[in-house]
């Protein structure tokens, strides 16, 4: 895009009213901006009349190395099959995560309700609120949950609105709930939108943070640069590290020094994207002797949630760990926190009759352990090997001392 | 003969055992060396009263390499035993089918009730770790927002899949399973408040397990009642008995909403094609690709606690899925063949146990959180008309629509105590699942598989509790239970905790 194409866009972008909802700044990304770009991703949404996915035309800022900085798209308030609501377009802004950030409505334009009521300023907020979560429970519902179409549209019944008593008349208590007009199933969505806008908020929020955010999301992961990718995954900021992470993955980039940055991360990054990044090793080592070494790493210092998540994996996996890996995580045995940690780890060992003197002996040290329970499980582990004669000597007396209790 | 004569050689042949059978006698009684185990228990008694008796003696081995025993593979049992042993604890599990899951798997009923109330995920702990982890296997059939946020939804499952899910669950958490095995018989000491052991029966005959603990997951509460602790029968001390349901699998395609089957069955009923109607279609859903779980008809004046009326039940079930075959079969736009019919029936209601605080009516109304909550759930009180009769539909249909104070809202929810998983009086028993101990309403709301998760979970955490701390079932510092619940991601919102029980 050319510089005038560029000044078009931002005179556009003038031209409506803002509503920022996210605390990011986004004066500080447009600074960044260096260019701007469009293009045409192909999006599903649950208000579209096919549930094929349909080509849109985005925007898209890019940085000086042409990295994504933030997207904007035009769209429409809502799908309109009954004649009944007010279209209006609307600007529609992501950053370069595919976080939903602001719309802006054009100058002079309010949203409306169901019955062309304009949006007052409680209900602005609740709506803001609305777009803001990522969450809701519209993200799980179809069109039909949200109205009720009749064969003459203009009878159409928009769910989560009180029903006028003449919707109403002729239908018996029971009815009214069963059918959701506003009742036992209807009751959440009624909460969760804009009171007469249901249909207007739930297609907003497919919009704001449905399949167009996952699109720009792999969008942006498939522009990122690498020198980006990694400043991404060196930061402290766990949506940024998990979007890096899931980019390694999607782009199958498994150079060394990636690697060493994703396992860095590990620590850093959220549950999900610790998932992620045991997947990325995985698949990113056909040496089974490295994969292990790279998943001993990232069990250093790692949760107990984590490490859970790591041994449950590593024992649904096909093949033997090395005893060097065993050995490693011998060495962490006294940082676990739950005997569940402890079980798993034994019971891999165990499945696998991985043994070695040095594995015995860390595991022996647990004899000592202030929880009877993990003191008695390494008995049980170690009383079935070939062991060393102190480490032998350690569990005679151990189960000298316990003999009632084992 | 000391006790230690009595543990089971692995070189000894159970035909080496000397068996002795009498004739004419009282109760069962079996022979460990210290001297008569006499089964207590007002079964026992019953029986007795009911003409002739056949008195059995016979020496079994003995196994004491147990802490908690689980009797009963349901949801509840699995995470009894599953969070018994990750705490540490030796925990064996009797399992009477073959397979874990109990209505789940061998029941077929393939959809979890709603675990979130539109604002917060309730059931998590081991119930959230088992759909988290079949979502990520894609045995689950619907998204996260399904247990994780939505009001009142049901998360459909390929329950092939939930089996595998929780095989690896107890093989990982170190859990001995036992497959094929009921516990048959309880000793318990002379107070009737502490189990002592219990016989089980499978494939290799008879075994005396000796332990510490004992929790009673059968969902016919069996254990309870072998031990004598009190219960509530449905039919005996009920007026009426909420039928259950014979779940089926169907294959194929199906161009038909809910609704329009529902329709469909009304008609076929109205018509006189089903041989054993309902007025309620309890529903069909597609659990799988082509894969559908039919949750139809009743089983009415069926007695789960009557064996010959549970063998003419499983039989009447099979008719009931005969007819709705029948009936697809007639619908151009229904393309479905029967693929099974479930090996468990859907029992709804059978015993509840008498337990040191029976969860009630009142507390649904009040939305009662309690300081000893051990599990928080969003389902109304769902009691299943009793009859085919329009009287006891719209009986049901006012429970189960219309009564806002036994239908949690949005953001709201049901409590279950700790003291509901206790028989009253005993030291070393619990019970979880639908034989926890409520009244109807309550049993009516809280008996679906992901409450008796979270009832199973907390049974066997409190177990480990009491082995750890020397504590009794019936005196356990709930505050250390919750707290330790807490710890394994159960969402237990109380603010006010009390090391006392709920009674």
């Amino acid at each position: 895009m050319n510089s005038v194409s560029w000044f078009y866009h931002y005179l556009c972008a003038l031209s409506f009213a803002v509503v920022c909802l996210a605390g990011v700044s986004l004066v500080h990304a447009q600074d960044k901006v260096q260019n701007v770009k469009d293009l045409n991703l192909r999006i599903t949404h649950p208000g579209f009349a096919s549930k094929e996915a349909e080509e849109h035309a985005l925007t898209v800022q890019l940085d000086q190395d042409e990295n994504p900085v933030a997207y904007h798209m035009q769209v429409k308030s809502v799908f309109c099959s009954d004649e009944k609501c007010d279209v209006i377009m609307l600007r529609m802004e992501w950053d370069a995560l595919g976080r939903f950030k602001a719309y802006r409505l054009p100058s002079g334009n309010t949203l409306t309700k169901y019955d062309h009521e304009p949006f007052e300023k409680l209900d602005y907020a609740k709506f803001n609120e609305l777009m803001k979560n990522r969450g809701s429970i519209l993200a799980d519902l179809e069109p039909h949950h949200i109205i009720v179409r009749n064969k003459d549209p203009k009878k159409n019944i928009q769910r989560g609105t009180k029903p006028s008593p003449k919707e109403v008349a002729g239908k018996s208590d029971v009815l009214q709930k069963v059918d959701a007009i506003s009742g036992a199933t209807a009751t959440y969505i009624q909460e969760e939108v804009v009171e007469g806008a249901a249909y207007t908020c739930y297609t907003m929020w497919h919009w704001a943070n449905g399949d167009t955010s996952q699109q720009i999301r792999q969008h942006a992961q498939d522009q990122a640069s690498l020198v980006w990718l990694k400043q991404l995954l060196g930061s402290k900021d766990t949506d940024k590290i998990d979007f890096a992470l899931e980019a390694l993955v999607r782009r199958e980039l498994y150079a060394a020094a990636l690697q060493d940055r994703a396992k860095a991360a590990a620590q850093a990054c959220s549950f999900e994207g610790y998932k992620v990044l045991a997947n990325y090793l995985t698949k990113g080592h056909a040496n089974p002797v490295e994969l292990y070494q790279a998943y001993a790493e990232i069990l250093r210092g790692a949760s107990s949630k984590h490490r859970i998540y790591l041994f449950g994996k590593i024992l649904n996996l096909e093949g033997v760990p090395p005893v060097e890996f065993c050995e490693q995580v011998g060495l962490e045995l006294a940082n676990f926190e739950t005997f569940y940690e402890l079980q798993l780890f034994l019971h891999l060992v165990e499945k696998h009759r991985i043994t070695s003197d040095k594995l015995s002996i860390s595991i022996s040290k647990m004899l000592e352990h202030e929880n009877f329970f993990f003191a008695r499980r390494a008995y049980a582990h170690l009383s079935k090997q070939q062991l060393p004669l102190a480490v032998r000597e350690a569990i005679e007396r151990f189960g000298e001392v316990h003999r009632n209790r084992l | 003969m000391s006790s230690e004569d009595n543990l089971l050689s692995e070189n000894n042949s159970r035909r080496s055992f000397i068996k002795k059978v009498t004739l004419g006698g009282v109760a069962a009684s079996l022979a460990n060396g210290s001297g008569q185990i006499h089964a207590a228990g007002s079964a026992k008694l019953r029986s007795s009263s009911e003409g002739e008796t056949f008195r059995l003696q016979r020496d079994i081995p003995v196994n004491r390499n147990y802490e908690v025993i689980v009797a009963g593979g349901g949801p509840a049992g699995v995470a009894a035993a599953v969070s018994a042993a990750r705490l540490g604890a030796k925990v064996i599990l009797f399992e009477g089918t073959g397979c874990l899951g109990g209505m789940g798997s061998s029941g077929l009923v393939s959809a979890f009730d709603p675990m979130a109330n539109g604002k917060e995920q309730l059931v998590r702990g081991f119930m959230g770790e088992v759909v988290e982890l079949m979502h990520e296997e894609g045995y689950m059939n619907v998204q996260p927002g399904y247990w994780r946020t939505r009001y009142h939804a049901w998360s459909k499952f390929n329950p092939e899949g939930y089996k595998l899910i929780l095989d690896r669950m107890v093989v990982n958490a170190n859990v001995t399973t036992q497959f094929y095995t009921k516990v048959i018989e309880a000793e318990v000491d002379s107070a009737g408040q502490v189990v002592k052991g219990v016989v089980t029966s499978n494939v290799e005959g008879m075994t005396y397990y000796q332990a510490n603990t004992f929790i009673d997951c059968t969902g016919d509460a069996v254990l309870a009642d072998l031990c004598g602790a009190d219960c509530w029968e449905a039919g005996r001390d009920t007026e009426k008995i909420m039928p259950p349901t014979m779940p089926t699998l169907w294959s194929g395609e199906l161009n038909l909403t809910r609704g329009e089957v529902r329709k469909l069955y009304e008609r076929c009923v109205r018509e006189g094609k089903h041989r054993h109607p309902s007025y309620k279609f309890v529903g069909l859903s597609e659990v799988d690709d082509g894969l559908f779980y039919l949750n139809g008809g009743h089983l009415f004046d069926m007695n789960a606690l009557k064996i010959d009326s549970v063998s003419e039940g499983a039989m009447r079930g099979r008719i009931i899925a005969e007819d709705f075959r029948r009936m697809f079969e007639e619908h151009p736009e229904i393309k479905l063949t029967l693929a099974a019919t479930s090996s468990l029936i859907g029992v709804r209601e059978s015993r509840r146990i008498k337990g040191e605080y029976v969860f009630n009516e009142n507390d649904m109304k009040e939305r009662r959180l309690f300081a000893d909550t051990v599990g928080v759930y969003c389902k109304a009180c769902d009691i299943h008309p009793y009859a085919f009769t329009k009287e006891a539909m719209k009986d049901h249909y006012e429970m189960y629509y219309r009564n806002e104070e036994m239908r949690p809202g949005r953001g709201e929810m049901f409590a279950i105590p700790y003291g509901a998983l206790v028989p009253k009086g005993w030291k070393n028993l619990w019970t979880a699942g639908r034989c926890a101990s409520a009244d109807i309403f309550g049993q009516g709301s809280l008996r679906c598989q992901p409450y008796c998760s979270q009832m199973g979970q907390a049974a066997g955490t409190a177990a480990v509790q009491t082995l750890e701390r020397g504590e009794t079932a019936d005196n356990l510092n709930t505050e250390q239970l919750v707290k330790t619940l807490r710890q394994q991601n159960v969402y237990l919102p109380q603010e006010k905790l009390s090391p006392e029980m709920t009674r």
